[in-house]
């Protein structure tokens, strides 16, 4: 799955990929327990800085739609994001409207 | 010192002239027969798209690793004109040696482009296993645990002290040290940015990192393989009887397969890996 950010987009960039990777797993693209690129992998190819991509990440965490396993790396998490919020199941329904 | 017009000829030919040629050549390397069969070992299409990104990225390591290889070349043939040089120092692993940092240095510091506009990144996670069959890796330990346990036997089975000398500890050191940095050197170049989205240059960019990840799981092979070889040597009592008919086979076993492994890297091929991408459509996961 290829992933994109636009730079120029009013969007943050960790918001472009939290939404990406959201639309992702909810349309089954990603599917449970597919591991993760490193937060400094996904940061190099997509030359932004490792604090967006962690701060992506960690809102990803804490929509309950990935999870880190230690040293093993991050995964998408075996049961479906509980806990997205409001905001992003608007930005999911953008998503799947788009 | 030995100046008769023989051993100068016999130091200055394979010891300065071919490796000055060789260095010479490599500026115009590769050809586009070397390229073809590059893909065909590494299993990538040249098509026009990626074709230049091979051929820049192939020929900046080839010049880099024989730039730095060229100083040290002549070590291996000193000893033709003067006898007296430290045997320790008068090897072509020197220069083999430099030659492999030399290719590393340049994967290590290659240019980077930097995307305008839309970024693309593909959600899959670049790992040195997805590089390099485990197998590798596994001769790559038996010849390290078999260097170990030769240093046993030395230390508690052989009581014979004419071959106790401190070349063996070093080399084995050395061994470590290089199978440390080789693994550094590999996480490296796996991290190395991926920012392409065409389907051809992709496998290319995934071709090339399994080409840099073979050298340096070689370098690490090529290690082990002189610490198994030390380790053997050093541990045997005798190098004549039937001590000779172990030892012999093993020296030359690992003597052909080091060939074999530098020829891999000089070649820049693989020994397989795992597909990522599919090339000839869309981007997408193999």
């Amino acid at each position: 799955m290829i992933i994109a950010v636009d730079p120029a987009d009013r969007e943050p960039p960790y918001q472009q990929i939290r939404i990406q990777v959201l639309a992702a797993i909810a349309a089954s693209t990603l599917l449970p327990s597919t591991r993760l690129p490193t937060i400094r992998q996904l940061a190099a190819d997509l030359d932004l800085a490792t604090n967006t991509v962690a701060r992506a990440y960690r809102e990803l965490e804490a929509d309950g739609a990935i999870e880190t396993r230690g040293r093993k790396g991050t995964f998408v998490r075996e049961s479906k994001p509980v806990d997205a919020g409001a905001a992003s199941t608007r930005q999911l329904k953008a998503v799947a409207d788009a | 010192m030995d100046t008769d017009m023989a051993s100068v000829f016999w130091f200055v030919v394979p010891g300065i002239v071919v490796p000055a040629l060789f260095t010479i050549l490599a500026f115009w390397s590769p050809n586009r027969r070397q390229v073809n069969r590059w893909g065909k070992a590494c299993d990538v299409t040249i098509t026009p798209a990626n074709e230049e990104q091979i051929r820049s990225h192939l020929a900046r390591v080839r010049r880099y690793r024989s730039v730095a290889s060229l100083p040290f070349w002549w070590l291996a043939f000193i000893r033709v004109v003067d006898a007296d040089f430290p045997p320790a120092l008068a090897t072509p692993a020197i220069a083999f040696a430099a030659y492999i940092c030399g290719g590393l240095l340049a994967e290590l510091t290659g240019p980077l482009t930097r995307p305008d506009g839309v970024r693309h990144a593909a959600l899959v996670p670049r790992l040195v296993r997805d590089y390099r069959p485990n197998w590798v890796r596994t001769l790559s330990l038996s010849l390290f645990a078999i260097a170990v346990a030769c240093v046993v036997i030395r230390v508690t089975v052989v009581d014979d002290a004419r071959r106790l000398t401190y070349s063996l500890p070093l080399t084995l050191a050395l061994v470590l040290t290089v199978s440390v940095l080789a693994k550094i050197a590999a996480r490296r170049i796996v991290e190395r940015p991926q920012r392409e989205t065409d389907p051809d240059l992709l496998a290319a960019d995934e071709g090339l990192k399994a080409a840099a990840v073979s050298m340096t799981v070689g370098a690490e092979l090529l290690a082990a393989m002189v610490a198994a070889g030390v380790a053997a040597a050093a541990s045997v009592p005798a190098e004549t009887g039937a001590w000779a008919w172990l030892l012999v086979p093993w020296m030359l076993v690992l003597q052909w397969a080091s060939i074999g492994v530098l020829a891999l890297i000089v070649r820049q091929e693989t020994w397989g890996y795992r597909r990522r991408y599919l090339q000839q459509s869309v981007a997408v996961p193999a």
